[in-house]
């Protein structure tokens, strides 16, 4: 199997990726109003919520393939869930850094049990979990359909996590996201363009994960 | 059939005894280091002890699980259950039953010389802190159950049990300190009754999420 | 009886077995032959239903076993390499248990006298991990024989097996062979296989390289292989 970027489209497509990257963060900086009392803390709100939202969704990935995987047993799907998962962890670990960068200055404090931060770091662990299963597992066919199930489970636990630790420590605020759509569209609208360019950016993340799981299986296995 | 599975776990325990009295032993060796350290008042320990008292729950449930699993492991006796005609999610849901039984025997023998030793009064209404223990063992099985199955095989097993345990069963754990807690501070059940349902819940989810998963889990 | 359709198996991403099917007839007596590592004992335990292959079906009394309840898996009796029993139980206890669990209620008079006639009635209340491997492999045939079943996998049925043990088991195996039961051995033993068993398969490079009736075999043909 050829390499990734010996394919001129994906060459294309990395470049426009960084492309669309650059032009998010030089928006983010330019095009933005700066909300009184938070200044420039207030813009990471741009980053931290896309990367939150795309670590989710690669873990909700990573529970789709897992169910196709029991099913099916084709390695497409043990790959896809594990590049999801690997991606999803790094995107979930830029969430634990980026919350506590605009807690401090706003909420004088680097960490709070906030319900939604609290969930990450605990999905963070259960991922951190899946990796040393996925590497001490035992033979490689019984390790994958284990990281599937792990997977499911790790999915229906994040609503429970997140209801026991709301109703657990109900003083502490919410994030600024829950209040979106009353915010006005100077804010919103970079705000979801940033969103699509993360979720862009992931799937192109993805595909070249995909790849060179496929590469470091097809040399391994032939 | 499933009365059989759980009778069978509890005579092995009963011949071996490799389960209670170790999870005995080490949820008093961690009282003694809590109460050493900690060398707190009354108010204090009054303060900690529901959250302690899960976590010892906590480390003895997870060394209980090894130990139950370790025991199917030898001479591959795991066998002969898959072999028969049962269900694996028969075998999942006796095994949770089982090893329910055998924690709460532990906590039985843990919980006075926690007191004792924490020097803490409890409330007279005890009955109710029975039936939390009683749902919060479900629930630490059911998960634990499920986790034991995907460790139980792999290298280094009994330090990836806990790696995977404790993250996934702690929403539940948070529900059974925060009802053990208003429980013990006194406050009439409708205060609290949504960490109840909160635990009822997850006993739910994961129980009928290993009924149905423990084929997969189980199969080479 | 027995119907096994295309299974495909694979460990470590290499193929063990690749589009295996055959057919097994009430009766039959077969012994599943070929070099270690081949994947017999990986076959009898997809047909034991311990493992999953990853495709293909296997169909007990036209019911496809993977599918269906397990309850209809009754009839079906693995015995595998490893002992299998609980090495903390008593062999009473053991094999109360395993009867239990296989549909059968059996009285304990009569795995006491089961136990006797392997030479095994002085340790019925020992905890097995005491046994030699010898009485652990004599365990197993107590197992075969309070157990009701119709059809029977067992692997190696006569590895470490004393002189006196293996002419207990050969006792067995002529009652079985006589009350017309079915079996599938996995064994190292083509002598034995030809005089005792009524087919053979032959596993080799992932396919059975043959399947016949043991009176239209040429021995010679198979040790051949089996070198």
């Amino acid at each position: 199997m050829k390499l990734f970027f010996s394919n001129r489209i994906n060459i294309m497509a990395a470049f426009v990726v960084i492309t669309l990257m650059v032009f998010n963060i030089y928006n983010i900086i330019n095009n933005t109003p700066m909300v009184p009392n938070q200044f420039w803390a207030q813009k990471i709100f741009y980053f931290h919520v896309p990367i939150a939202w795309t670590g989710f969704l690669s873990y909700f990935i990573v529970m789709i393939a897992g169910v196709l995987y029991l099913i099916n047993k084709k390695n497409f799907w043990d790959h896809l869930g594990f590049a999801a998962a690997e991606i999803g962890t790094l995107f979930v670990l830029l969430v634990l850094i980026t919350g506590p960068i605009w807690a401090k200055p706003i909420w004088g404090t680097w960490w709070t049990w906030e319900p939604r931060l609290t969930t990450t770091l605990i999905l963070f662990l259960i991922y951190v979990g899946y990796f040393m299963l996925r590497a001490f597992g035992g033979h490689p066919e019984r390790t994958s359909r284990y990281a599937a199930v792990l997977g499911i489970i790790a999915f229906f636990d994040v609503p429970i996590i997140f209801y026991s630790v709301r109703f657990w420590e109900e003083r502490y605020q919410s994030h600024p996201q829950v209040e979106i759509t009353k915010q006005n569209p100077e804010i919103i609208i970079p705000f979801l363009i940033s969103l699509v360019i993360f979720t862009i950016l992931f799937i192109f993340m993805l595909k070249y994960r995909l790849h060179v799981l496929k590469v470091i299986f097809d040399r391994k296995n032939n | 059939m499933f009365y059989t599975l759980v009778r069978k776990d509890l005579l092995l325990e009963l011949r071996t005894k490799e389960i209670i009295i170790p999870m005995f032993a080490f949820g008093l060796a961690i009282i003694m280091i809590f109460a050493l350290s900690f060398n707190a008042s009354q108010e204090i320990n009054h303060a900690f002890s529901p959250g302690l008292l899960w976590i010892i729950i906590l480390f003895i449930s997870s060394l209980g699980l090894n130990r139950m699993f370790v025991l199917e492991k030898e001479f591959d006796a795991f066998t002969l259950t898959l072999a028969a005609p049962i269900d694996r999610g028969t075998i999942f849901v006796s095994k949770v039953i089982s090893g329910t039984i055998l924690l709460l025997i532990a906590e039985i023998m843990i919980i006075p010389p926690f007191i004792i030793f924490m020097n803490i009064a409890i409330p007279s209404d005890w009955h109710i802190m029975i039936l939390i223990l009683l749902i919060g063992d479900l629930g630490i099985m059911s998960i634990g159950t499920i986790v034991s199955g995907l460790s139980m095989r792999a290298k280094l097993s009994e330090m990836l049990l806990p790696i995977l345990f404790f993250p996934l069963v702690s929403p539940h754990i948070i529900a059974c300190v925060k009802a053990t807690n208003y429980w013990f501070k006194g406050l009439s059940f409708i205060n609290w009754q949504a960490w109840i349902y909160l635990m009822l819940s997850f006993v739910l989810v994961f129980f009928l999420l290993g009924f149905m998963i423990f084929e997969y889990i189980t199969e080479e | 009886m027995y119907t096994v359709n295309n299974i495909n198996k694979s460990f470590f991403h290499r193929t063990i077995l690749e589009d295996i099917s055959f057919k097994v007839d009430h009766g039959d007596i077969i012994a599943l032959l070929g070099k270690n590592g081949i994947g017999k004992s990986t076959l009898l335990r997809i047909l034991g239903k311990i493992s999953q292959p990853d495709t293909g079906e296997i169909f007990y009394n036209d019911l496809n076993i993977c599918k269906e309840k397990a309850i209809i898996r009754k009839g079906i009796l693995y015995i595998g390499h490893d002992v299998g029993l609980y090495p903390s139980l008593s062999s009473l206890d053991n094999l109360r248990f395993a009867c239990y669990i296989h549909g059968n209620k059996v009285k304990d008079s009569s795995i006491i006298s089961t136990l006797n006639k392997l030479g095994l009635s002085n340790r019925i209340n020992d905890q097995i991990k005491i046994f030699s491997k010898g009485m652990l492999q004599s365990l197993k045939y107590a197992l075969a024989d309070l157990i009701d079943w119709d059809i029977l996998f067992f692997d190696e049925p006569f590895s470490s097996l004393d002189l006196k043990g293996r002419k207990a088991a050969q006792g067995y195996i002529d009652k079985w062979i006589v009350n017309s039961k079915t079996m599938i051995f996995a064994t190292h033993d083509p002598e034995w296989s030809l005089s005792y068993c009524s087919r053979l398969l032959l596993l080799d490079n992932q396919k059975i390289l043959f399947d016949q009736y043991t009176n239209k075999i040429d021995i010679k043909k198979i040790i051949k292989i089996l070198r």
